[in-house]
């Protein structure tokens, strides 16, 4: 396969936090912890992981929206963490994001092509106006938005629109990697469907690549060639996504993969797990996920399982990968 | 012969707004029975939760019940005194939210608000309630009560939470508990055991459940039978095990095949084209035809009533074949 468009090797972001609310005591929240993943363009990466986990978290650091703590980032080979200035705003060109909440993402008080036309502005690409016009109504075409509402405000838009307004924002620079934060966790079911369908016409057409977070897992499952399964900060899982939802490895996503509640399966499951996430500011020693994990020994305890190739292309990070019972469909 | 503890007929409430009278409730029909959970779902804003806003009469203003009857264990609740009314919530019928800090009052104790819930209802004494509200906390399945007990509730997780709003809405033991999206705000493995919790106890108590949310995979996990909602009409009405298996509604049919399935399928997914009307702007038949892609001239010109056969009602002129369905 030719070189990753993106290949990030562990990656940290460490947040110092107090111990307690009136504790002197200082620790750190590993948000991000050892993340690594390479992104081929034309190619989908899913990230799932329940709420805290660190998915915003390990995107934005990707992007340099918050500087990671540790870690290396090439973008087309070279090294983004590196960059500053200039050139930085040239290769934040190819990264580009689409934010979960089309409500709160857009500015009220821009019109429709403004917001659409800015990024084009800030990059200097188009500087004759006709030409950047030209390419935002050409951009609205492409997402479905009648052209004819160029010049209105966010707020005369239904959730669905906006998200397509978010998503000609971020597309109007033809970036090589678009990172979709939920973009469709705040839409109904029936318009979620055309913005997926979209978000894949246009990866198609543009051989974009996605980094798509979701805690829809039927949702990454349609739309991730490649999924990583986060728990506290670190990956526990990674394969291709028809290889990992069907046989899923570590005890966690097994777990996930069981509390999903699915249309085609009658009955009552019991829950999958108990017990709550543990706090990200004491995480449990070992394996983080020997507190609620059904298989864990003592060894569970004491030691932190690698994230290790199990099969080709499948990785788990759990002491008895491949050995436990698969409960994937 | 089972029980019936509610009776909910022709159901309409009206906003009185600039745009005119909005019919955001009209004429929703069902009974439930002890022991039973009802299923509502529906895409956003197609009138679910202000559907048990009418049953509780809370509607809010510009809004109010303009038709139908609420039967709660027999007795009337359309046009019932405030005062009355609000003895009947809490204590025959009681009501869990999407966001549980809604229901909690963030400064006070978990044990202690529960146990004021307790007193709001019943003559106890302080002590009594305590241990009621003690036990109520074990029940729902928290880990180290007494420390819950005295926690706030910023200090518990989401679903830790849910719990004890689930807690203070079973404190006077109800007969239907009304739950309306209380997992959407909670993770997947949270969800699964809070909709765990909730069946033991409707096992438990012979609790009627009505059980409102936009996830189908939820309803057929929790529901024993479902009404589907658009824009402010049940379209669908049946058990849970016959909607599944057969969905009449073309809007039914949409929603389960836009939704992508866990069992994979690569291509484009399924959509239900244009969008759902505004109430100041329904159109003139079929409040779907504009949608529907089966929909043909009697469709955009007359309104379908309810056909079908065996308990499934469809509003649906294609299955007019089926029969005039009485309301049920
Ligand atoms: N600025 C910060 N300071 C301290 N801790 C932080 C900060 N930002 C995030 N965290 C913590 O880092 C962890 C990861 O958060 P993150 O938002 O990345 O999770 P997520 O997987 O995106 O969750 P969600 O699904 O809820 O969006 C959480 O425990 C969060 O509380
Ligand atoms: N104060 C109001 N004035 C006018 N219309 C209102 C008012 N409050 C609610 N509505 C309308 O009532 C309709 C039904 O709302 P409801 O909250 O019952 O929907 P829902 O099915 O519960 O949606 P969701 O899934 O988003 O919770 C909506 O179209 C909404 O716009
Ligand atoms: S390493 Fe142990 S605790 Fe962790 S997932 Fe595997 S079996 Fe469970
Ligand atoms: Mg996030
Ligand atoms: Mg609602």
């Amino acid at each position: 396969m030719s070189r990753p468009v993106l290949k990030v090797e562990h990656l940290k972001k460490y947040y110092p936090i107090r111990k307690g609310a009136f504790s002197k005591e200082k620790t750190v929240v590993k948000a991000c912890d050892d993340v690594s993943f390479e992104l081929y363009t034309g190619e989908t990466l899913g990230i799932v992981g329940e709420s805290g986990c660190g998915k915003t978290t390990t995107i934005q650091s990707v992007i340099r929206l918050i500087e990671p703590t540790d870690g290396t980032i090439l973008l087309n080979g070279e090294d983004f963490r590196a960059m500053r200035g200039e050139e930085l705003k040239q290769a934040r060109q190819k990264l580009k994001l689409i934010f979960q909440d089309p409500y709160s993402s857009l500015n009220p008080r821009m019109t429709v092509k403004e917001i659409i036309s800015e990024p084009l502005e800030i990059a200097g690409v188009c500087p004759d106006r006709a030409e950047r016009d030209r390419r935002v109504l050409e951009t609205m075409e492409q997402v479905g938005l009648d052209p004819s509402y160029v010049n209105r405000y966010p707020h005369e838009f239904s959730g669905g629109q906006r998200q397509r307004i978010g998503i000609a924002r971020a597309i109007v620079l033809r970036p090589d990697v678009v990172i979709c934060d939920e973009p469709v966790s705040a839409l109904d079911v029936s318009i979620q469907a055309k913005i997926i369908n979209l978000l894949r016409q246009f990866q198609r057409e543009l051989d974009l690549a996605y980094i798509f977070i979701s805690h829809d897992l039927g949702v990454v499952r349609h739309i991730a060639h490649r999924v990583l399964v986060m728990y506290l900060g670190r990956v526990v899982e990674e394969g291709e996504s028809k290889e990992l939802f069907a046989r899923p490895l570590h005890p966690y996503t097994q777990a996930l993969l069981a509390s999903v509640p699915r249309m085609d399966a009658e009955g009552k499951p019991a829950p999958a797990l108990q017990g709550d996430v543990p706090s990200p500011a004491d995480p449990p020693s070992g394996c983080l996920f020997h507190t609620r994990c059904p298989y864990a020994q003592e060894m569970c305890a004491a030691h932190a399982p690698e994230l290790r190739e199990v099969s080709a292309g499948h990785k788990c990070a759990c002491h008895f990968a491949g050995g436990l019972p698969s409960k994937g469909e | 012969m089972a029980e019936t503890v509610l009776e909910v007929k022709d159901l309409s409430i009206t906003f009185f707004t600039k745009q005119g009278a909005l019919p955001t409730v009209d004429g929703v029909s069902f009974t439930l029975d002890r022991g039973e959970t009802l299923g509502i779902v529906g895409e956003s804003g197609c009138g679910k939760s202000m559907t048990v806003n009418g049953i509780l009469q809370m509607v809010p203003a510009p809004g109010r019940v303009t038709g139908g009857s609420v039967k709660l264990a027999g007795e009337e609740l359309v046009g019932m005194r405030e005062k009355e009314l609000c003895k009947k919530r809490g204590q025959d019928v009681a009501i869990i939210f999407q966001e549980p800090m809604t229901s909690l009052n963030p400064l006070m104790t978990c044990g202690r608000q529960i146990s004021e819930t307790i007193q709001a209802h019943k003559k106890v004494s302080r002590r009594e309630a305590d241990q009621r509200a003690l036990e109520l906390i074990e029940l729902v399945g928290i880990p180290m009560p007494e420390k819950i007990f005295h926690s706030i509730p910023g200090q518990l997780s989401g679903g830790m939470r849910q719990r004890i709003v689930i807690a203070m809405a079973l404190c006077n033991n109800p007969g239907v508990l009304i739950c309306d999206e209380p997992t959407t705000a909670l993770d997947v493995t949270v969800q699964a055991q809070i909709l765990g919790l909730i069946n033991e106890l409707k096992e438990k108590f012979g609790t009627a459940v009505i059980f409102i949310t936009h996830d189908l995979g939820v309803i057929r996990q929790m529901a024993d039978k479902v009404l589907v909602m658009y824009v402010g009409q049940a379209v669908e009405q049946v058990d849970a095990k016959e909607l599944f298996d057969n969905p009449l509604h073309p809007y039914t049919q949409g929603l389960m095949r836009c939704i992508p399935g866990m069992d994979g399928g690569d291509g484009d997914l399924h959509v239900i084209d244009g969008s759902v009307p505004m109430l100041y702007d329904l159109p003139k038949g079929c409040l779907f035809a504009p949608r529907c892609p089966y929909a043909d001239d009697r469709c955009r010109g007359e309104r379908p009533g309810f056909y079908g056969a065996g308990g499934h009602r469809v509003r649906c002129f294609r299955c007019e074949s089926m029969g005039e369905e009485g309301s049920r």
